[in-house]
């Protein structure tokens, strides 16, 4: 287990405020253009070449979602252009007035690249923040729906059958109706518990560690009375953020299976699940010390085999990363990853303004 | 059942027209019972108990315009000697209570209708009061536990609404602070883990409508 305690106790990057992060970037990035500088030098490469090697490094910084770092770099690698590569071509020592033109071509483009990619980023999250809404007010609506029309009719509906009941006179087809009855009440009821936790489910947000330790103390109360059972601990790190009920209840779906494989099929002593709200991700581990995930089914992710498609098909709808390692004997540790911008944004404010739109 | 008494006159009160219409059947094959009229919401329901001054009143609870507990109100305000028996698919103790101080003779369920319903009509009929060991069982469970204050009810309602700490904050014109300590008062009256839970119990218990 040592390269799971090894993980464990790496700093943790997750809380870095937003301006240590743009200050990182641009670091990496002056660090990207001096790397290409010595190298250009080296291999004694014309500015244009070394103008689109300078571009790569804008584009990989603004990636990484530092736009300011970005534009930062880009007036580095500029200066960096006009004072040191184009004077030493330039066989006059003259200023040629081309090389305006390349200074502007060279910000705009790097401009243009950092705005596509910050609109893109915007765009993936109103897209995703989109379809949370869409669910929730969709299953806000049908558990109404059906608790509302289908329930109530179905009542009614009972009291006609009781009527023909009553009608009949006793014997084989008045006990068989009866018998009928009675399940068709049993029916209801499950049905109505049924509305109830699909209601439930879009109440309230946050609550993860919560609905995590819930969820795992029932699993390690399942197993108690085979006596082997694992010891569950939920740890936290850095301040809880609302996060959109939808999305909570998707990451509990994921971390649920996560969970139940641990229980159920690992054989383990002890079985974590770490959430991490990070400043660029939020991040669910679930390990335990258990015998470990085939190597070859965890490639191949049999078909309806410890749910694993199923988990990764959950976690790619929310935009999620989810991965896992396991080897033999030494235990399984499955990582959901979720990008801030994704988690943390589509959130309380938003869920409200909707409950007002829809008056509810 | 002796045939020379009258018939027991309903009202019967649902918003919704199938379940009226299944009790109308039910009703119909029963000589010793008749049902005199029936009404959608709360405000029809008062006007058609003063019109007709039903034996007994079926009475649902959620229902458009005026609810089934402001009518009951309305009415045993007018009418002490109304009979009522509330009708609802919800089984929350605190709903119950609710329907039982605002003057409801009896308690029924929807899912049990259609084995209750006419004995629980004769039995209210005769002067008694009725409540489901189901229900009875529920009430008794939560008898010793602190009720919330409508503040925290309030409270309540925000978080069951999705909204956060400091959202319930700005719409009530308290702090943060005061938010936090009615939700710990709710946690403990309501012996809840966290807020989900909470609203979950809120629920069922019929502190809270879906």
């Amino acid at each position: 287990m040592n390269r799971i305690d090894d993980r464990h106790s790496s700093p943790d990057r997750g809380h870095m405020p937003a301006f240590w992060h743009a200050a990182r970037q641009f670091v990496f990035g002056v660090a990207g253009l001096a790397v290409i500088t010595v190298a250009a030098l080296r291999l004694n490469l014309q500015p244009g070449a070394t103008s689109l090697l300078y571009l790569i490094v804008v584009v990989f910084v603004s990636l990484r979602g530092a736009f300011v770092s970005s534009i930062g770099v880009s007036l580095i690698a500029v200066v960096g252009l006009n004072f040191f590569f184009i004077p030493r071509f330039s066989s006059t020592g003259d200023r040629n007035p081309l090389d305006i033109v390349a200074t502007v071509a060279f910000l705009t483009t790097a401009g243009v690249i950092t705005a596509m990619v910050a609109r893109l980023r915007k765009l993936t999250e109103a897209q995703l923040s989109l379809r949370f809404e869409e669910r929730l007010s969709e299953r806000t609506r049908i558990a109404r729906e059906l608790h509302d029309t289908l329930l109530q009719s179905f009542q009614g509906l009972m009291l006609h059958f009781q009527t023909v009941n009553d009608l009949l006179p006793p014997g084989e087809a008045k006990e068989t109706l009866e018998k009928a009855l009675d399940r068709a009440d049993q029916a209801i009821v499950e049905g109505r518990e049924a509305i109830q936790n699909l209601r439930s489910s879009t109440t309230s947000t946050n609550g993860l560690s919560e609905a995590l330790t819930s969820l795992g103390e029932e699993l390690a109360g399942a197993r108690d009375s085979r006596a082997d059972s694992a010891t569950f601990r939920v740890s936290m790190e850095g301040t809880p953020r609302e996060l959109h009920p939808i999305l909570r209840d998707d990451i509990c779906r994921i971390a649920g299976e996560a969970l139940r494989n641990a229980f159920r099929h690992a054989h383990a002593n002890s079985i974590e699940a770490e959430i991490t709200y990070g400043f660029h991700i939020l991040r669910l581990r679930i390990r335990d010390d258990g015998k470990g995930i085939d190597p070859k089914l965890l490639q191949a992710g049999r078909d309806g085999h410890w749910g694993l498609p199923g988990m990764r098909e959950r976690a790619q709808e929310i935009g999620a990363r989810l991965d896992i390692w396991s080897e033999a004997g030494a235990g399984t540790e499955v990582e959901l990853s979720i990008p801030s911008s994704i988690a943390y944004t589509t959130s309380a404010a938003k869920i409200e303004s909707w409950q007002e739109r829809s008056g509810g | 059942m002796s045939t020379d008494r009258p018939p027991i006159r309903i009202l019967s009160v649902d918003d919704h027209p199938l379940l009226r219409e299944g009790v109308a059947a039910l009703l119909a094959r029963h000589p010793d019972m008749i049902l005199v009229a029936e009404a959608s919401n709360g405000r029809e329901a008062i006007e058609q108990f003063r019109k007709h001054r039903p034996d007994v009143t079926l009475m649902d609870l959620q229902m458009p315009e005026m609810n089934g507990v402001d009518a009951m109100i309305a009415i045993c305000g007018e009418f002490p000697a109304a009979r009522i028996i509330v009708l609802t698919t919800y089984t929350g103790d605190v709903q119950v209570l609710r329907a039982l101080k605002a003057g409801a003779r009896a308690y029924l369920l929807k899912g049990l209708l259609r084995k209750e319903l006419l004995e629980t009509i004769r039995l209210v009929h005769a002067g008694q009061k009725r409540i489901l060991p189901e229900v009875a069982a529920e009430l008794a469970e939560h008898a010793t536990d602190g009720t919330l204050s409508s503040r925290e009810i309030e409270v309540l309602r925000l978080i069951a609404s999705g909204n956060a700490n400091k959202e319930i904050a700005i719409q009530l014109s308290i702090t943060e602070e005061t938010v936090k300590g009615h939700i710990k008062n709710i946690l403990a009256k309501l012996d809840a883990n966290d807020r989900t839970h909470a609203v979950t119990i809120g629920l069922k218990r019929g502190i809270i409508d879906l």
